[in-house]
This record gives structure tokens, C-alpha cells and sequence, in this order.
């Protein structure tokens, strides 16, 4: 099949698969109705629907499932970028500690006690200095720029999970403690369109620049020197990679707390389909990111009577799912 | 076109590894740099490919210092072919070969009609349309090198830099990767290889640099530089020369009993 239409294919299922995730749930909506109340916002129709129905449609699920295709687009996309960047398949969104920098964020401002809103926000800022540290970091190391990075990576990561720690420990135990642990578990629920307009600017900068950038990162993945002789400044394309990638770990991050394995898995299942081709994998990776994080968090809010974290299911379902994917014979990397 | 390395001189930290060396390359002609490991062969190459940064002297091009071009502009004048080596992520070959044709593009575009042409064109040259859709980590060694090859050319310098072409190589491929890049010379290229074997540069270098062990250099037309007492400061090895069909041919003396070469172990 041609590489272009797979990707064709997957924007389709991703729409037909957002107007699914509308209408599924416990409150039953049907289909019809779902589109319906959705064409309703732009041109009036007779309504036909419950108002219930509008409400969990448009102020409960329409939400949650936009954001959990944009935090699933951008870990997907932010991974297959680490990958090409630092030349290594195992990379992952939270390499550099942009994960470790918004869990560390996040239970500050629980301990600190600041409004609600304020703890994306917090965790946000506190991602992106962690990877402004690490590159700061990194530069004071001599040897390969590289390996230098991913090392003042493992450092400032585990210094900040350290920290992150003694905040639990200090924390009230019956207020914050649970806060904390619930906001690192990694959730998309209670999403509110606010959440969805906070994470907007800062990942549609970083898809913007990954998808301009996907050829230089083609470049980039043949080795450091070699695309220096190739006329690429990349140390400035590298920068710009993970600026642009960091924007979208932290943004996601700190809206839906820690979710695991998107960022690796899904580049993996994209290198299958259409090879390590950028031009391909950049737009396949973020299309099949946004498809899996919906399809994990329509299991967590209907699997079971409560709300399970996504966080914890992405890693049920992804671990496997990479084992399978390694073990299988066949496929381009 | 000319290369002009003047003087230069390069150590990383206290060990000096290339001191006051000079030479120009001419417009079609074929070098190739001689000298035992850790000598500096690959040191001269990144300065000379703005990777390193030498100490002393200067590295023109056309009278222009490299160090005042861009990674783009200087990609445009000197073109780099590395030795082969198992890719991270495998592209296809016309991938891998348009790969070369990236110092036409602004940082944010994506290669165009007029790119994949430009490598589809240098595959056609070379005769490799019909591996043209495979994957460049599944071909031999010897597709592998004339794949870096061609994306080399497909990036349109006049200037073709090349580490030992040959050390991973078959008999056979070494001969044609070789004669290759003669013929490119011929046709205009300037091509600069380092090599392990004296016989190569004998067989097809025009002129040769030799750098030895002591920091000195030797450079000129192969058949005149390269002669026993040059094999001896280098190598530390006793050679004959023979004459067959009008080459110079490099005929190694081994005999450990006459005590031409030190062997460990030996008596």
C-alpha cells in the first residue's frame, strides 16, 4: 500500500473514531444524535435530543476526547522525534526528565496549596526548566554532545523524582498525599475545554516545527558528522527538535499527568507501516498517537464502574503490545 | 577549484598528532594520504571538512577559508563519503541517496521534483535503479559503499573526501569502489582517499601524502614517493619493488630469520 494513503487511512479512522468515542459511554447517545448536537453548534437544527444529552456530549466527552487525541498525537509525535534525534530506538518523551520536571511541578503546587488551575501551570514551567537544566547541563560534560545530553538527562531526571518524593513525604497525608498520587497516575477525566485551551498553544507550536523539521531529522538519524557534511547545522536542528518535543511532553504532561508508553510504542507500530522514512512516520506517528490514547481512555472511563487511570491501562495494553510488535518477524527498522 | 591546506597543525590535548602539513588539490586530480594507524589521516580529513578545528594554519577553497562558510555552503564545495557502517534506521537506497541532495533545502522544506530527480539521475549514472527500492541496512558491503557514493554525488560538490574507502571491503569491491573514483577524477572531481595499502595509492592515486609516524610528511606523484626507504619510516617494513605490465608493484619482505619485521612471539 502507498505510504500516503496509510496515513489517509489513519486521519479517517482517528474522525471516525472521535464521532464513536462521542456516542460511546455509559449515558447512551446514538450516533445520530451525536451528530446531530455537534452539527447543531454551527448551523441550528430542531433539536431532537434530550438536553442531557448535550451536556455529556458536548461539556463532558467532547473535552476529554479532543484532549486525549492531542496528548496521544504529541507523545507519539515528541517520541518518534527523540528517537531520530538521539539515533536510538529505545527513546522515549521523557528521556531528558520533562516528564519527571512536570510530576515534580504538579506536587509542588499541591504541597504549596495554589488554585487548581494553577497546577498545570506550575507543572508546565517546572518541565521545561528541567530540560533547560538538562541541556545547561549537558554542554559542561565533555564527549559526544549526545550521550552528554541523555546523562544530564538521567541525572536531573532522578534528582527531580527524588524531589518529588520528599514532597510526598512532607505532604498532608490525607488531603495532598492522595492528590499527588492521583495527578502522577496519569487521568483524563474531569477535562474541561479550559485544559484543552492550555495545552493548545504549546503543542501546535511543536507539531508545526516537527513537521517542517522531518526531513532534517531523517538527516540527523545517519550520525552526527556525517550530517554536518551534509550541510546541516545540527546542533540548531537538534536544539529546535527538542525544544519543539519538550514543549509537547511538558504541555501533555501537565494536563493529563504521567502516560507512558504512547511515546514509544506507537513510532514503533508507524516504523512498521510505513518504514523510518520522517516525511511518513512524523504525520503516520501523530495521527496513530492521538487514535491510540482515544481508544485506551474510552476503556478507562467504561471498563469498570470507576474511573481507571489511563496511565496505568496505556501501560497494560502497551507493554504487550510492544513485545509483539519486537517479536514479530517481518517490518523495515 | 583548488583545495589549499596550509600549514596546519591539530593535537587533541598534549598529543600532537598533525604538525605543519601542506598541500593543494587541483581540479580532477586523485590523492591519496598514506600512513600507519593513529598517524592522523582521519584528523586531517574532519579539519578539512570543518569537523575539527585546527590549531594552527588555514584550509582555503578558492581562496576562501572554510572556516567563514556555513555548514551549507561548504557542503556545496566538499562532499563526504563515509566509510560503510550499520545504520541505526535503515531508508531505502533512493532515500539514503536524497539524503545527499539536502544542502539545496531551506531547514524547513522537504526535498522536491528537482531533488528526487537529482537522485534518480546519479543512480541511473551509477546503474543501481534496480536496488533503487531496497533497504539500504539489507544490501552488501560493496552496495552499501556505492550507495554513500552516489548520495556523495548527489550533493553536487567538486571536492570528494574519502576514509579508508576500502578496509571494509572484498578484493573485488576495493578494485571498483577504487576505480570509481577514478573515473569521477577524470571527469572533473577532485577525490582525496586515505588508504592502508601503498599499492592502492600506486595503482591509482596521482599524487600521494605521506604522513609519518615522526610528524614529517613526504608528498608528490605516487611512483616517486612511494619507495623503500618511505615504506621503512612508515611502516617499519622491508619492501622489494617489482615492474609488471609498466605498474610498480609493492612486494612485502616477511622472511623473519633476515629480520625485516619484528614479530612478537617470534625467536
Amino acid at each position: 500500500m502507498k505510504k500516503r494513503s496509510i496515513i489517509l487511512i489513519s486521519i479517517l479512522l482517528l474522525c471516525l473514531l472521535f464521532l464513536a468515542s462521542l456516542a460511546f459511554g455509559r449515558f447512551n447517545v446514538p450516533l445520530g444524535e451525536v451528530v446531530r448536537i455537534l452539527v447543531d453548534r454551527i448551523t441550528p437544527l430542531e433539536q431532537t435530543w434530550a438536553d442531557t444529552m448535550e451536556t455529556a456530549v458536548l461539556n463532558i466527552r467532547l473535552p476529554r476526547i479532543i484532549l486525549a487525541i492531542m496528548v496521544g498525537c504529541s507523545l507519539s509525535a515528541a517520541g518518534a522525534a527523540y528517537q531520530g534525534v538521539f539515533q536510538n530506538p529505545m527513546a522515549s518523551p521523557d528521556l531528558l526528565g520533562a516528564s519527571s520536571g512536570a510530576c515534580f511541578g504538579a506536587a509542588l503546587a499541591i504541597v504549596l496549596d495554589v488554585p487548581r488551575g494553577m497546577v498545570a501551570v506550575f507543572a508546565f514551567v517546572c518541565s521545561f526548566l528541567t530540560i533547560m537544566l538538562v541541556s545547561a547541563v549537558g554542554k559542561h560534560i565533555r564527549g559526544s554532545r549526545i550521550v552528554n545530553l541523555i546523562l544530564a538527562g538521567m541525572m536531573v531526571s532522578s534528582l527531580f523524582s527524588a524531589a518529588t518524593s520528599y514532597l510526598k513525604l512532607a505532604a498532608d497525608p490525607y488531603e495532598e498525599l492522595p492528590a499527588i498520587t492521583y495527578w502522577l497516575m496519569g487521568g483524563l477525566s474531569g477535562t474541561a475545554m479550559k485544559d484543552v485551551g492550555f495545552a493548545l498553544i504549546p503543542m501546535l507550536i511543536g507539531w508545526l516545527v516537527l513537521l517542517l523539521l522531518r526531513w532534517r531529522i531523517n538527516v540527523l538519524t545517519v550520525g552526527e558528522e556525517e550530517a554536518m557534511t551534509m550541510g546541516l547545522n545540527t546542533h540548531r536542528i537538534r536544539a529546535f527538535v527538542i525544544l519543539a518535543s519538550t514543549l509537547l511532553t511538558a504541555a501533555s504532561v501537565s494536563v493529563s499527568g504521567m502516560i507512558g508508553w504512547v511515546g514509544l510504542v506507537i513510532p514503533h507500530l508507524c516504523r512498521k507501516l510505513v518504514g523510518n522514512d520522517y516525511r511518513y512516520l512524523m504525520p503516520l506517528s501523530m495521527a496513530c498517537g492521538g487514535i491510540f490514547l482515544l481508544l485506551v481512555d474510552n476503556l478507562a472511563r467504561n471498563l469498570i464502574a470507576t474511573e481507571f487511570p489511563v496511565g496505568i491501562l496505556t501501560a497494560f495494553v502497551g507493554a504487550p503490545f510492544f513485545l509483539f510488535l519486537m517479536t514479530r518477524k517481518g517490518g523495515n527498522t | 577549484m583548488s583545495l589549499s591546506v596550509q600549514n596546519i597543525s591539530f593535537s587533541y590535548g598534549s598529543n600532537q598528532v598533525l604538525q605543519d602539513i601542506s598541500f593543494e588539490i587541483n581540479k580532477g586530480e586523485f590523492w591519496a594520504v598514506i600512513g600507519p594507524n593513529g598517524v592522523g589521516k582521519s584528523t586531517l580529513f574532519r579539519c578539512i571538512l570543518g569537523l575539527l578545528q585546527p590549531a594552527k594554519g588555514s584550509i582555503t577553497i578558492d581562496g576562501r577559508d572554510i572556516n567563514t562558510m556555513s555548514r551549507k555552503v561548504l557542503a556545496q564545495r566538499i562532499a563526504y563519503i563515509p566509510q560503510i557502517h550499520r545504520p541505526v534506521f535503515g531508508y531505502t537506497v533512493r532515500d539514503t541517496v536524497l539524503m545527499g541532495t539536502t544542502r539545496y533545502l531551506s531547514a524547513f522544506e522537504q526535498p522536491k521534483a528537482a531533488q528526487v530527480e537529482k537522485a534518480n539521475s546519479v543512480l541511473r549514472m551509477l546503474e543501481m535503479e534496480d536496488i533503487a527500492e531496497k533497504n539500504y541496512a539489507a544490501l552488501s558491503g560493496g552496495q552499501q559503499q556505492m550507495v554513500l557514493i552516489a548520495r556523495a554525488l548527489a550533493q553536487d560538490a567538486e571536492i570528494l573526501v574519502m576514509d579508508e574507502p576500502t578496509s571494509a571491503l572484498d578484493y573485488g569491491n576495493q578494485m571498483k569502489i577504487l576505480a570509481l573514483l577514478r573515473t569521477l577524477a577524470q571527469r572533473g572531481y577532485s577525490v582525496v582517499v586515505s588508504t592502508h595499502n601503498p599499492q592502492h595509492a600506486l595503482d591509482f592515486s596521482e599524487k600521494t601524502l605521506a604522513l609519518a609516524p615522526d610528524k614529517s610528511s613526504v608528498q608528490g606523484r605516487a611512483e616517486a614517493v612511494i619507495d623503500k626507504e618511505l615504506m621503512k619510516r612508515l611502516y617499519n617494513m622491508e619492501v622489494e619493488f617489482v615492474s609488471a605490465g609498466g605498474r610498480k608493484i609493492l612486494v612485502p619482505q616477511y622472511r623473519e630469520d633476515g629480520g625485516y619485521v619484528h614479530i612478537p612471539m617470534g625467536k
